[in-house]
């Protein structure tokens, strides 16, 4: 600031603020956009016009105007430096000491001018203007008629009536529909428990059961039906788990007791579950080292590991698992994530078989991806010549568990179960349609970023919704 | 190979947020106590060795979160356990009427086929306070258990001064023991029937 200001010592101490150099920009900046109109008759009107020379960055004088526009961050507890205080006219010291006394013997700490809100005055009122101000009008404007008073109180407790209304009705409705979902949960335990998994498969057919999972299913019953709708083509018993963990076991301990630094494929896979399972689910801190579930999670892995031996560790293996694991115990989840992985889809996403299932998967979903939202379709695999595969084997081999959070990725799994490949198409687009705005960026590394990190999803009912409306052939 | 087996046997602590579940737990197995609260992020858990009638056990001790956000998570903590552990402050009657909820949640995430048999701990806990604070009078909450009519056992507790906690945990391993020979808990086994005889997963497994 260039312009110079000098100290109109008839101005009270109560509509003075002094403030110095020191402070933030902001405050500079606001000062610069005060009235300028106002500074000038200040200097007009100063009787101390021989101290131009002081910096206006030493000294700011504001008035109630400045007040009503400023963010009040002001510093008011630094003293003028002393040298300044001496280019001072006598009449002027004594003025700038009373200000600074008074700054610094103000109630108002830093913090409080922050929060302070701008009806406010910032300093004390004199016991004159108190006795005359109106409840909640600023003390620099007029006060209030005492009939405007008394209708201002009168409106507000109206207002403030209303608002109580309206949120005893939310916390009622709220509560209601809590209620409501309370009763359909006992419902659909009662329909998953004595209807659906006592009468499999027959049952899964009957009106009453159709679509019953895009509800998601109940919790105490959600690792029962997963079992049940990967099946057991494999034929995995109990012990198939115990045996391929001890054999994994043994594998590990002969590797390390014969000190074998060679690379093999295992010593591989054993480090990339450790990178695969810091990144599971960390939220949860259920599955990283040291927590409960880790050893499960390694059991599992180390066990499959041993199990599929021709093929080495896909990144991703670790989602699934954990998601089976928050269900069901390391038996069981070790027998649905091998029959699950042994799907023609996954065998083709995992790598245990050529790429024609994803292609097919990735052609349908294209397809249908620029019938639905041509113009994103185009924007993504045109404007920035993305493959399609760039996305879909990262989302696919992960199950959506870092897109999404565990309730919804289990949901996520509740329809896939059932409702096949297809399901992953529909959540496809449904992503594609809810990530849009933030889509449109200009790299393909934006993009992608966007795609395969967390969704920022929240409203699963509704994202379920718009994905259940897409028609999709079947693959 | 020489030393006598041990049973493992899995018990989870619920109870409201801010209850003392980890101070009571730290309390029992390194018997220390911490002035500072810091909220337990999902689950924890620790193990304590000990012998109950002359049983070599091992207890897996499952700290839960009590905070909502992690109730979700039910399904996981809760699998498997042999003994459930309810706490609540004394001094707290808000902590004291979850208690209820949370055996509910439990039993019904659980899907425990003999819901009356499966033993519950209830400990008061902060019993150190000062004992005009306290708003849940003893005789409140043993009239609670008694009409629950399940398998239900009561304390009061200091995780401060460490009053009644190895008492508790004995009583709660005891518990955990018995119900672990009935093994009618099986909440996973019920789905395929045809696969399942004799399986101790956790046995196997524990390194």
């Amino acid at each position: 600031m260039n312009s110079s200001l000098s100290v109109n010592s008839t101005l009270t101490a109560d509509e003075l603020l002094l403030t110095d150099k020191s402070t933030s920009k902001l405050r500079s900046k606001s000062v610069d956009s005060v009235d300028n109109k106002s500074l000038h008759s200040k200097r007009h009107s100063s009787r101390v016009g021989s101290h131009e020379h002081i910096n206006v960055d030493d000294f700011v004088l504001l008035d109630d105007l400045v007040l009503c526009n400023v963010p009040l961050d002001m510093d008011l507890s630094r003293k003028p430096a002393e040298k300044d205080l001496q280019q001072l006219a006598p009449q002027d010291r004594d003025l700038s000491i009373q200000l600074n006394r008074l700054s610094l013997s103000s109630p108002l700490s830093p913090d409080m001018h922050r929060r302070m809100d701008d009806l406010v005055d910032p300093l004390p009122l004199s016991k004159e203007k108190q006795s005359v101000l109106s409840v909640g009008r600023p003390s620099w404007l007029p006060p209030k008629s005492k009939e405007e008073e008394r209708r201002h109180m009168q409106e507000f407790e109206q207002i403030r009536k209303a608002a109580e209304r309206l949120e005893r009705q939310r916390r009622h409705d709220a509560q209601r529909v809590a209620e409501k979902q309370k009763a359909r949960y006992k419902q659909l335990v009662v329909l998953w428990e004595q209807k659906i998994l006592r009468h499999w498969p027959e049952s899964l057919t009957s009106s009453k059961v159709k679509d019953v999972w895009w509800e998601g299913i109940p919790a105490r019953v959600r690792g029962r039906a997963w079992q049940r709708a990967i099946g057991n083509e494999l034929q995995l018993g109990l012990e198939s788990f115990s045996k391929a963990c001890e054999n994994a076991r043994h594998r590990l301990a002969a590797d390390e007791e014969q000190r074998v630094y060679s690379v093999n494929q295992f010593r591989d896979d054993e480090s990339a579950f450790e990178v695969d399972i810091v990144a599971t689910m960390p939220e949860l801190k259920l599955f990283q080292r040291t927590c409960p579930l880790h050893q499960d999670l390694l059991n599992v892995l180390q066990s499959y590991s041993y199990y599929r031996f021709d093929t080495s560790y896909v990144p991703g293996t670790s989602y699934v698992a954990a998601l089976f694991l928050l269900n069901m115990n390391q038996s069981f989840t070790f027998n649905s994530l091998a029959n699950l992985l042994d799907k023609p889809l996954q065998q083709s996403v995992f790598g245990a078989s050529d790429s024609t299932m994803l292609d097919v998967f990735c052609q349908t979903f294209l397809h249908v991806f620029r019938r639905e939202i041509p113009q994103l379709m185009l924007h993504l695999h045109t404007k920035l010549d993305i493959d399609v595969r760039e996305y879909v084997h990262p989302i696919l081999r992960s199950f959506f568990v870092p897109m999404v959070s565990h309730e919804i990725a289990s949901r996520f799994m509740d329809c896939y179960l059932f409702e096949g490949d297809c399901f992953f198409i529909q959540v496809l687009l449904a992503a594609m349609n809810h990530l849009q705005s933030r889509l449109y960026v200009l790299d393909t590394h934006s993009a992608l970023s966007v795609l395969t990190n967390s969704w920022q999803l929240d409203d699963v009912e509704k994202f379920l919704a718009a994905a259940k409306s897409y028609v999709v052939p079947t693959i | 190979m020489t030393s006598p087996r041990r049973t493992l046997l899995k018990v989870v602590i619920l109870g409201d947020s801010g209850v003392g579940k980890t101070s009571l737990m730290n309390q029992f197995v390194n018997h220390r106590f911490s002035r500072e609260y810091k909220a337990t992020i999902g689950a924890d858990f620790l193990t304590k060795e000990l012998e109950v009638d002359g049983e070599a056990i091992t207890l897996q001790l499952w700290d839960t979160a009590g905070q909502e956000r992690f109730q979700s998570l039910g399904v996981a903590f809760y699998r498997g356990a042999d003994c459930c552990i309810v706490v609540y402050d004394v001094n707290n009657a808000k902590s004291f009427e979850s208690v209820e909820n949370w055996r509910s949640e439990f039993l019904e995430q659980t899907s425990s086929l003999n819901n009356n048999a499966f033993p519950f701990v209830i400990l008061g806990n902060q019993i150190d306070k000062d004992p005009s604070k306290r708003t849940v009078p003893l005789n409140h909450a043993l009239s609670y258990c008694k009409n629950q009519g399940g398998n239900l056992t009561h304390f009061e507790t200091s995780a401060k001064d460490g009053t009644n906690v190895s008492i508790a945990f004995e009583s709660i391993a005891r518990s955990a023991l018995e119900n672990s020979s009935h093994e009618d808990y099986a909440s996973d086994l019920t789905g395929s029937i045809s696969l399942l005889n004799n399986t101790n997963e956790s046995g196997s497994c524990a390194c």
